[in-house]
């Protein structure tokens, strides 16, 4: 048994005692980082509760958090019921069993709901507890929220099997499979945002809206539904005590659950047969093709490359790991282009000509935004989350060759690097040049950024690589387990939102408090930045060098 | 050469999985490392390449202490593992160029190098596909060429010829002849009696973690009548430890 901090310490034998305290320790850590967010969640359902209570739309609040947990819950879980259901390689072991594709079909849902409990359950349990405490409520309201915890995920994850099937139905026999298995992965998720954001914002002119409101009653209910129908039936029911409400809930997911198990049955094997199939060629190697592959790098170079290529061409850890990093600006674009597309905000372009680009107001909006992007890399990807994990056995390689553990590790944080500035920092730059083209934003600006997200990411990504460090999942049998049932993934990603906030928190009040002109004060930040991420980074180094050692596969 | 001193593994603090063993792999020669299941040889060449930490005991390599001197060392070896389902993504080509740049080969002469290798294991053709679409047999090929690419001194093979078809098998230990004909060590574990008895000059018989002989196979036969089938002397061995 491998505890957490084991390895850490030089000593090699050690107490039950210690091993516990280390565990102990190390859980007690990851609960102090993630509380900052739970009581905030906790006390935002609170005030969501008292602000809507008043016009008697406090059912909106609880549709409002089912409807962004269902929608969370569809962006994360799609890629991983598709991974779940197809890419992993137990599909193979389980197709000549005597079941029927149902049967099959039924495990792989369970497992990936439990997977989507594990993030859904962070964010709704705090919420609804505090909206709960608000509100007084009585012990049908808790009944029917755990309902609602259990349930409202099922839903979303039909969706993303429904449109796992048929991807991998129409894939069947393409030669590209995985390339074109991610691309439809991604449409499908730019097109499930697109129908939720449209048929959500119902048109309604202020009128109607103010005459709705007055109503009381939780009249509200019902405008942010988008694909989830059955939103506004839990939300009910939990709000306003209505069984009548929870048993409508549970008999239509009941039914959604029938109808997917029903296409599961025709769908299913069609596409998980020959799933294990890879393209080959069988045609010699031309001149300039083995040239081009032979040619020399050193040994970092190398270890690096394998890092990203691997990354990129396994569709479990791509879409699991790095995809989200570079498609979020299509979660913020596509509502804000739907819109504008309806005229709602048509002012937008006018407003933002009319701002001074050469303000220190707007300046410091700019790179504070792009610093919390930055911050926020830690969100969307896992590449230094699962650097460990993700070598299961093949770990022995690791330890065999001659390349000293701390260039491997460096390696292995560079891949993550490179993937979290390109996707945050890199988008930020591209966006602050053509402001700096076309309004004149000051081209200083955008070293900052870049700089900022540099060390940002790499603060973030030394502190996953040393969370993973720490309890690597080495013993798995197909990739999918490597970064889904890591549960310390799911604490990468809170421990990430926390330092997220805490540093921009800090970074937003000092501006404030210090009142330096602002390219000192962004220099400042920088450097500071610079400092932190360095003296995590040869922190996570120095241990890790030990900690590789003392790990066996 | 390598030369192990009393080395033992113990797994999780209980289970003694080699138990004090001694004995040397000497140049310009073939040693043979047989025992039955889980008698501890997968343990053991890990040990010596440095993927596990002897519990006890000393390993040298050409002289150099794996503990103390690991990346020299390991320069030395190469390893072929028991299991070849690695780096499935990656091409041939770029699984063999990889483990050029690791193992730092010079770029003069390196595609002539692969090229030959693949001639000899008939892979010329599929270096352009990714290993996930190789047989296991295939994998185990390219895992052996990559192993040989920096022309290791001391090749350690752990059950090397599992699942290779009777051309690379016969190529594969010709090239084990050959090398250890330039002397330099070869070790490979192996379950297959008949290869030992054809290929090694040296035998090392493991059982239960603990050395039970340590020789020639003529000095195996020894006290045995004549005509004693090898699997009988080695079924001997190996109940009486
Ligand atoms: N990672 C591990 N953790 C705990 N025990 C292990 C581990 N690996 C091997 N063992 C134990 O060590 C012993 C020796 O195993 P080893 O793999 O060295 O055998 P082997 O001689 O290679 O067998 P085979 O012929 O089946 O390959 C076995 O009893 C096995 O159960
Ligand atoms: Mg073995």
């Amino acid at each position: 048994m491998k505890t957490g901090l084991e390895g850490f310490s030089s000593s090699k034998k050690k107490s039950k005692w210690q091993g516990k305290f280390g565990q102990g320790a190390l859980w007690a850590f990851i609960l102090v980082c993630l509380l900052p967010l739970l009581v905030m969640l906790y006390r935002f359902g609170g005030t969501a509760y008292s602000m809507l209570a008043p016009v008697g739309q406090e059912g909106v609040a609880l549709e409002f958090a089912f409807y962004v947990s269902s929608l969370v819950s569809l962006m994360l879980g799609f890629p991983m019921v598709i991974s779940v259901f197809y890419m992993t390689d137990d599909v193979e072991k389980l197709l000549y069993l005597p079941v029927r594709p149902w049967q099959i079909v039924g495990a792989k849902f369970t497992i990936s709901l439990i997977y989507t409990y594990l993030s859904s359950l962070y964010f709704l349990l705090p919420f609804l507890a505090g909206y709960g405490v608000k509100a007084g409520a009585g012990p049908l309201y808790w009944v029917f929220s755990l309902v609602a915890i259990l349930f409202v995920p099922v839903l979303p994850l039909i969706y993303g099997g429904l449109i796992s099937m048929v991807i991998m139905r129409l894939f069947k026999r393409a030669k590209n499979k995985d390339f074109l298995t991610v691309v439809g992965v991604i449409l499908a998720l730019v097109l499930a945002l697109g129908i939720s954001t449209v048929t959500s914002n119902m048109d309604m002119d202020e009128g109607s809206l103010m005459t709705l409101i007055l109503e009381g009653h939780n009249s509200m209910m019902g405008i942010m539904n988008g694909i989830f129908p059955t939103l506004r039936f839990i939300a009910r029911a939990v709000a306003e005590d209505s069984a009548l409400s929870a048993l409508i809930f549970l008999a239509i997911t009941a039914a959604a659950l029938a109808v997917f198990f029903l296409i599961a049955e025709k769908l299913y094997f069609a596409g998980a047969m020959g799933m294990q199939e890879a393209a080959t060629k069988r045609k010699k190697l031309t001149e300039a093709q083995s040239r081009k592959l032979g040619r020399r790098r050193s040994a970092r170079a190398a270890y690096f490359w394998k890092e990203i290529r691997l990354l990129l061409r396994s569709p479990i850890y791509f879409m699991n790991c790095v995809m989200l990093v570079f498609i979020w600006p299509l979660f913020v674009v596509i509502p804000i282009a739907i819109q504008m597309g309806r005229g709602e905000i048509s002012g937008l372009g006018a407003a933002l000509r009319a701002l001074d680009y050469q303000s220190d107001t707007v300046v410091a909006v700019f790179l504070f935004v792009a610093l919390c992007i930055s911050l926020c890399g830690s969100f969307f990807n896992y590449v230094a989350g699962t650097a460990i994990s993700r070598e299961g056995k093949n770990l022995s390689f690791m330890k065999a060759i001659p390349v000293p553990m701390r260039t491997q590790l460096q390696a292995k944080l560079l891949s993550a690097l490179f993937f979290c500035v390109l996707g945050t920092g890199g988008y930020c730059v591209i966006i602050m040049a053509v402001f700096a083209v076309l309004f004149g934003l000051p081209w200083w600006t955008l070293l900052f950024a870049l700089a900022g997200s540099v060390f940002a990411n790499l603060l973030q990504c030394s502190l996953q690589l040393l969370i993973d460090l720490m309890k690597p999942k080495l013993n798995w049998e197909n990739e999918q387990q490597a970064v889904k049932q890591n549960y310390m993934v799911v604490v990468d990603m809170f421990l990430g939102a926390g330092l997220t906030a805490g540093i921009g928190f800090l970074v937003f009040k000092a501006y404030g408090w210090l009142s330096l002109p602002l390219i000192a004060y962004a220099a400042l930040v920088c450097v500071l930045l610079a400092v932190l991420s360095a003296a995590v980074y040869l922190f996570v180094m120095a241990c890790g060098v030990r900690r590789m050692n003392g790990l066996e596969a | 050469m390598i030369q192990l001193e009393h080395v033992s593994k113990v797994y999780s603090g209980v289970h003694k999985a080699v138990d004090d063993c001694s004995f040397t792999v000497e140049d310009g020669k073939i040693t043979g490392f047989i025992g039955p299941n889980g008698a501890g040889k997968t343990t053991t060449l890990k040990m010596i390449t440095g993927i596990l930490e002897a519990t006890e005991g000393k390993i040298f390599l050409d002289g150099d202490d794996i503990r103390k001197n690991p990346l020299e060392a390991k320069k030395k070896i190469g390893f072929v593992s028991d299991n070849p389902d690695n780096f499935l993504r990656l091409k041939g080509a770029e699984y063999l160029n990889f483990m050029a740049d690791i193992y730092d080969v010079p770029s003069e002469g390196r595609r002539e190098k692969i090229a030959a290798m693949a001639e000899r294991f008939e892979m010329t053709d599929v270096m352009g596909d990714k290993i996930l679409s190789y047989s296991h047999g295939m994998r185990q090929k390219m895992m052996v060429m990559g192993a040989l690419i920096h022309d290791p001194s001391i090749w350690i093979l752990d059950e090397p010829l599992t699942g290779l078809d009777p051309k690379a098998s016969f190529e594969l230990k010709e090239m084990m002849r050959e090398h250890a004909q330039s002397g330099h060590a070869v070790l490979f574990s192996t379950h297959v009696l008949e290869v030992a008895e054809k290929l090694c000059d040296q035998v090392v018989i493991i059982n239960r973690g603990r050395i039970v002989f340590q020789g020639t196979l003529d000095q195996l036969r020894e006290g045995y009548p004549e005509g004693t089938g090898l699997e009988e002397i080695f079924l001997t061995v190996t109940e009486h430890a």
